[in-house]
């Protein structure tokens, strides 16, 4: 702590600030431009100057950049004098002059660091009258627009995209009065991070484009503070609707803990799923829309059921909504559970109770070692950009995968060899490994004994798991490292959904297998799922329930395959439109509020609980149970204490194991594309950059069955077959091949599953299934991230 | 794309920097000698070698107006359009130029013959407007007049190349290695 001066008055400042840091935070309104908070000053637009005081006779006043030096107690500035203000406005007429004055029609207007910036130091009248620079745009895909004259060339883009997301195809080309910001070919960004060009780029140049389509002025939208519902990191969000519609989503706190200044493109974009045609927005019955409010809909439906209802809450929705559906089941005297299969909840539980020492964003991106266990970008993008900073820190990371992942991309670029690709039967050991060498066992493997060694040497060492890629076993695994590391050692396990600690504090023991049970013996006739899709996973036994079952009332926020097979189908409100709280992977208390109301009515927890319920007040018992004061929308969340953060432990033989399987037989990995979601795989715009499908292997399995890049693969897994496009990548591990969720579910496989692989002959297809063919190669070779 | 031992000259010459991406510069100068310009496999090529992504290496060939990733003619010639040459005629002389081979400047010439370029200042003020014939021949004072029979002269001097016995081979050198042979047709 210190005080500097500026205009005399007194301004405090903490170390390693710098000047315009610490006159920001005291709310002095200096102006800058290429300075950024988390990208730091580039010092190259001159704008924030201003004046020294001399403080010994003879000195003179200097003009100072105070974006490039770091405060120091007693200095003194003048922001306000007559010279300092003299700067600042000449810089702003010199942008202004190739500026195009389209503000009127710019999409940044009204919500514009530069329009802000023009006004507040006065420049109002344009002098210069000579014709201005103008430049070409590109086409950026469908997420992200450009109007190149808009810029001033603050770098804080490339900045943000080479420097600190580690981006590689987005660049600053050209000199002096002519620098293009782009890519060096059209299309769309290869970073899962490329939303934020529109939040770092201070103008119009980089605009939303998804926004772009449902246009409003800033001013004009209800904004809120809510939570991204894209997975479990709990991204705080700004949104902004209007009309009853969605139109943008934008990182919202600038003090967030979780996540300050940036959100991934899954939240930025994905968000947008709720606003898909096809959503559930009136009360149907039989596929037919009927003229009833949503919640009388629901009580008729309930009464028809006599009492044999079962509740099936969902794992991406919220804690309060879990809580109410419990709380109603009670009161019912049905069963009630969060999650669709036994498997889910033994995991979910397990990952859950291990993440009671889990670090958060800022630990992450402050460690000094980090081991990460799965693909990490493709399951929660934003604790992967925390772990590139560590990376651009030159601290020690390493990744063990099956699949290709962004992260290990960006990592091969600047730690080679730390990057271990294995099958997912493989893993076990290889954690098992690393155990005995953190404990000085002798091991034989040198990347083992490197990882071991950087964590073990390391005074903050971050472990990050994969939870829907994990077993049990590994998981406490990854728990008996972290513990034998250096004290202030965290691990932090990625869980599946946003909803994942909801559900794991609400299910009650077995609540899976017990639902299930209900059903199977007739107990149960009415089921009523909410925000949640069981008919659509790779467990048969869901549908044989399905049959078994008079009623099934589907309450969701996007038509899911389970809604499409509804007798009762009802909207839900989706997190934007209502009030609640939820718990992110470091057992963080969040609160969202509501942004604004759709046009046809909803359903969301607080309507359930007032018209089904006699006693309401269950729910807020329950959540200060859990935390004595509890959190405001917008506001950092309150951490759960550990003890209250532990689940019921389940019987030893649920833990789910992998298969047992033959050193030389190919098994099936995930392999997950960062974009796709609950939500997310029903919004247009980001759903059209999702590769299609096909399997990924590595070249030398590919050798081994002499296939080359976009040869048919025909891959059968017990008596199911499936033929996919053959993608070669060394990044996946050898003997494994990469298969998409929904290709998962055809073959009814899973992780680690052994397969039959053979190469399917063309002989018999015609001249147009090849065409057809190609076109699918064509769209699978996108998937090859950053390999040329 | 590269020989043996010409590879072993990068690596030899990157060896010399603390950091890899230093001798950029100067691979891609050896790629450009080698082809006329920066082809994709070149950008490549470098990037494997120097650990800079094809994007920065773009953002370098981008900034260097030497460097180019686009093909030119047999010969380039800049033409300065700084302070000294603009005062005393540099944009007539340009004009003349681009009227002379019909192409707007940067591009090739029908014949091939020649790329005409602006250029900063190439330090031959006394002698302004100048211009520098492919890094070694300087021509100063020039008129609309001159530059037309400079450029007349190189073509001819095509013309004459292409009746060698041995064109076919002289222009299979001067055509990028990764631009579609020429078939014998088009080259009569
Ligand atoms: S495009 Fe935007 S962020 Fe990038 S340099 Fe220009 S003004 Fe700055
Ligand atoms: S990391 Fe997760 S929570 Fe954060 S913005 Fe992305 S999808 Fe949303
Ligand atoms: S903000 Fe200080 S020079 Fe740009
Ligand atoms: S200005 Fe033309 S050579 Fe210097």
């Amino acid at each position: 702590m210190g005080t500097i001066y500026i205009d005399d008055k007194a301004v405090e400042f903490e170390p390693g600030q710098n000047v315009l840091d610490a006159a920001r935070k005291a709310g002095i309104d200096t102006p800058y431009f290429c300075y950024h908070p988390a990208l730091g000053a580039a010092g190259s637009c001159r704008i924030c100057a201003m004046e020294t005081v001399p403080q010994k006779e003879g000195e003179k006043p200097r003009t100072v950049m105070t974006c490039s030096i770091p405060a120091q107690d007693g200095q003194q500035f003048r922001f306000k004098s007559p010279k300092a203000k003299q700067i600042q406005k000449a810089v702003v007429e010199f942008y202004m002059t190739n500026h195009p004055n389209d503000c009127p029609v710019c999409d940044e207007g009204g919500d514009c660091h530069l329009q802000d910036t023009t006004i507040s130091v006065g420049h109002a009248y344009r002098r210069y009258d000579g014709q201005k620079r103008t430049m070409p745009d590109q086409f950026l895909g469908p997420l992200v627009y450009q109007t190149m004259n808009r810029c001033v060339t603050c770098y804080r883009c490339v900045r943000f995209y080479q420097d600190y997301a580690l981006g590689d195809d987005f660049g600053a080309m050209g000199s002096s009065n002519h620098v293009l910001f782009r890519r060096t070919e059209d299309g769309a960004f290869d970073s899962p991070f490329s939303g934020n060009l529109v939040s770092v780029c201070p103008t119009g140049v980089f605009t939303d484009k998804v926004y772009r389509r449902k246009y409003s002025r800033t001013w004009m939208l209800e904004k809120a503070p809510s939570i991204c519902s894209g997975c479990s990191v709990g991204c705080n969000i700004e949104v902004g609707g209007r009309e009853g519609t969605l139109r943008r989503v934008q990182p919202n706190n600038e003090e967030s803990k979780v996540n300050p200044y940036f959100i991934c493109d899954r939240g930025r974009y994905g968000s947008h799923g709720t606003e898909s045609h096809s959503r559930p927005k009136y009360v149907s019955e039989q596929g037919k829309v009927v003229k009833t409010s949503p919640l009388d809909a629901l009580k008729i439906a309930l009464v028809r059921a006599e009492g044999h209802v079962g509740i099936l809450g969902s794992v991406e929705e919220d804690l309060t909504t879990n809580l109410a559906l419990k709380a109603i089941a009670k009161e019912m005297n049905a069963p009630f559970s969060p999650f669709i299969s036994p498997q889910q909840e033994a995991l979910t539980k397990t990952a859950v109770a291990a993440n009671h020492n889990a670090p958060s964003i800022s630990d992450i991106e402050q460690s000094d070692a980090v081991f990460v266990v799965g693909e990490l970008t493709e399951h929660a993008p934003m604790l992967d950009l925390a772990v590139r900073q560590v990376i651009k820190a030159k601290k020690d990371v390493y990744v063990l995968h099956a699949t290709p992942s962004h992260l290990v991309t960006a990592l091969n670029k600047l730690q080679r060899g730390h990057v271990k690709a294995l099958a997912p039967s493989q893993w076990q050991d290889c954690l098992t490994q690393i155990n005995t060498a953190v404990h000085d066992g002798a091991v034989e493997d040198l990347w083992i004994k490197d990882v071991a060694n950087a964590l073990k040497q390391a005074e903050k060492p971050v472990i990050i798991g994969v939870a829907e890629l994990l077993n049990t076993a590994d998981i406490s695994l990854l728990n008996t490292i972290t513990e034998s590391l250096a004290p202030a050692a965290k691990m932090a396990i990625a869980l599946p959904s946003a909803g994942s600690v909801n559900a794991a504090l609400t299910a009650q023991e077995n609540s899976c297998a017990e639902l299930m049970t209900q059903i199977e013996s007739d107990k149960i006739k009415t089921l009523v799922v909410v925000g949640s899709d069981p008919l659509n996973t790779n467990n048969p036994h869901w549908h044989a329930l399905h049959d078994k079952l008079d009623q099934l009332i589907v309450i969701d926020k996007v038509l899911t395959k389970t809604a499409h097979l509804s007798d009762t189908l009802l909207p839900l409100a989706a997190w934007p439109e209502r009030d609640g709280m939820t718990i992110n992977y470091e057992g963080r208390l969040q609160r969202f509020s509501k942004a604004f109301a759709r046009k046809t009515a909803t359903i969301d927890a607080h309507s359930m609980i007032e018209t089904l319920m006699k006693s309401p007040e269950t729910i807020e018992q329950w959540l200060t149970e859990l935390a004595p004061t509890l959190p405001q929308a917008g506001d950092d969340g309150i951490i759960i204490e550990k003890d209250k953060l532990k689940c019921t432990e389940l019987p030893l033989e649920q833990k789910t194991n992998p298969p047992a399987i033959q050193s030389t037989q190919p098994q099936v990995a995930l392999s997950k594309w960062f974009g796709e979601g609950y939500v997310a795989d029903h919004a247009p715009e980001i759903r059209s950059l999702k590769p299609g499908s096909s399997a990924s292997i590595n070249p030398k399995l590919a050798a081994s069955l002499n296939l080359s890049n976009g040869d048919q693969l025909m891959i059968i897994c017990g008596d199911q077959k499936l033929v996919r496009p053959a993608v070669i990548s060394s990044q996946v591990a050898d003997l494994t091949v990469a298969l998409n969720q929904a290709d998962m579910r055809l073959l009814q496989a899973d992780i680690a599953s052994p397969l039959c692989l053979e190469r399917t002959s063309e002989l018999f297809i015609d001249a147009d299934k090849k065409e057809e063919i190609k076109n699918i190669i064509g769209s699978a070779s996108v998937i090859m991230m950053g390999e040329a | 794309m590269l020989t043996d031992q010409e590879r072993a000259h990068l690596e030899e010459h990157i060896a010399h920097y603390p950091e890899k991406r230093a001798g950029a510069i100067y691979c891609l100068y050896f790629m450009q000698d080698k082809y006329g310009y920066i082809t994709k496999p070149s950008l490549n090529l470098v990037s494997e070698l120097t650990d800079l992504s094809t994007t920065q290496l773009d953002e370098l060939i981008t900034f260097y107006t030497l460097l180019r990733r686009r093909p030119v003619g047999r010969n380039i010639m800049r033409v300065c359009d700084s302070i000294s040459c603009h005062t005393r005629g540099a944009k007539k002389v340009l004009e003349a130029a681009e009227n002379a081979t019909g192409k707007a400047l940067g591009e090739i010439a029908n014949d091939g013959s020649v790329t005409v370029l602006p250029s900063i200042c190439l330090g031959l003020c006394d002698r302004a407007p100048a211009a520098l014939i492919n890094d070694d021949r300087v021509e100063g004072e020039l008129t609309p007049e001159r530059m037309r029979m400079i450029l007349t002269e190189l073509a001819e001097e095509e013309i004459k190349l292409s009746e060698k016995p041995d064109y076919q081979n002289i222009i299979s050198m001067l055509t990028p290695q990764d631009a579609p042979a020429k078939t014998n047709e088009e080259v009569m």
